[in-house]
């Protein structure tokens, strides 16, 4: 149930935060595992967005006829440029709404 | 309060995002708030939103956000030198607070002064105003989300959030090459039982990114 899953992430989440904070000495992060980590963030963003724009109900769909896989390759190209969070959004979702109804 | 303005600018897309996503996986408005409150983490509250209302089992909820948010454990290790001296219930205030933004803010506070005491109210007073810019910014994405219909697809604004996020962190080969396997990865994994593929996808990842580094180091010594 819902109140389940909202305590269980939750702790999880606030473990992970506390787990060398609340370490009675200050211990570094063994080598091995602090090399591991580093990749964390790209291999789980990607992990994350790919799906959503190269796969439409689970099925492959990776022509230019997909208004995502259009969206997200003009966001690639403004957040190149800006670096900028919001200017990726913004520029993603018009370029989705244009790639959608401005082309049907 | 001018050291937070920066970050606080990309502290509101993401809020809304989260507040338009949740509502889409079916979370009601109060749900919403209360697990905005209890993760205050985005990523943890999306994907787990997500996943909940795909039909994926309690556990794997849990171990999918525990590997989606490895990084906290760099956060966690980098302050927690700064900070031994505070009492227990000051460092899980700490760490309630320990997101992406306050970590970066505080380990330059703390290195380029060292000096300075306090270092527990810099986090917790950042710390709290970025929780309430957090929270209202989730409440506006469920006002949002609740009136612009499904056509207009603001769900995707959660992945050119991490497109973006993406672009960021990709600043060497082994870090490309964890994400063109885990992106891969999670396509090829769509389809696993349980939910599985996102954390599958992203131990795949994580580990060719290992993998090639190790290559790097054996051949080239650096």
């Amino acid at each position: 149930m819902v109140w389940a899953m909202i305590v269980a992430t939750a702790l999880v989440t606030l473990a992970l935060r506390f787990s060398f904070l609340g370490t009675l000495k200050p211990r570094a992060i063994p080598e091995r595992f602090r090399v591991m980590l580093n990749y964390v963030p790209p291999a789980v963003f990607a992990a994350i967005v790919l799906p959503q724009v190269l796969t439409r109900e689970g099925t492959l769909y990776a022509g230019l006829d997909n208004p995502r896989l259009v969206a997200a390759l003009v966001a690639i190209v403004v957040a190149r440029l800006t670096r900028s969070i919001l200017w990726t959004i913004v520029a993603g979702m018009l370029a989705l709404w244009v790639a959608q109804w401005g082309l049907a | 309060m001018r050291a937070m303005t920066p970050p606080l600018v990309g502290v509101v897309p993401f809020g809304l995002v989260t507040g338009v996503v949740s509502t889409a996986a079916g979370l009601s408005p109060l749900e919403t708030m209360v697990m905005a409150i209890a993760t205050f983490s985005g990523i943890v509250h999306i994907v787990s939103a997500q996943l909940y209302a795909a039909g994926a089992p309690l556990v794997v909820i849990v171990a999918t956000v525990a590997v989606l948010s490895l990084r906290l454990v760099i956060y966690s290790a980098g302050l927690a030198p700064w900070l031994a001296h505070l009492p227990l219930r000051w460092k899980l205030v700490v760490a309630y607070f320990l997101t992406d933004h306050a970590y970066a803010l505080s380990i330059v506070e703390f290195t380029h002064h060292p000096d300075r005491g306090n270092r527990h109210w810099y986090i917790a007073g950042g710390g709290a105003i970025s929780w309430v810019v957090w929270l209202v910014a989730v409440g506006a994405g469920i006002v949002v989300g609740a009136q612009v219909p499904p056509a207009w697809g603001l769900d995707f604004t959660f992945a050119l959030t991490f497109l973006a996020l993406l672009m960021v962190v990709l600043h060497d080969r082994p870090g490309v090459a964890a994400a063109v396997v885990g992106g891969i990865a999670a396509i090829l994994a769509f389809h696993l039982p349980l939910k599985l593929g996102l954390i599958v996808a992203a131990l795949t990842g994580i580990a060719a990114g290992t993998a090639w580094r190790a290559m790097e180091v054996r051949w080239f010594g650096r």
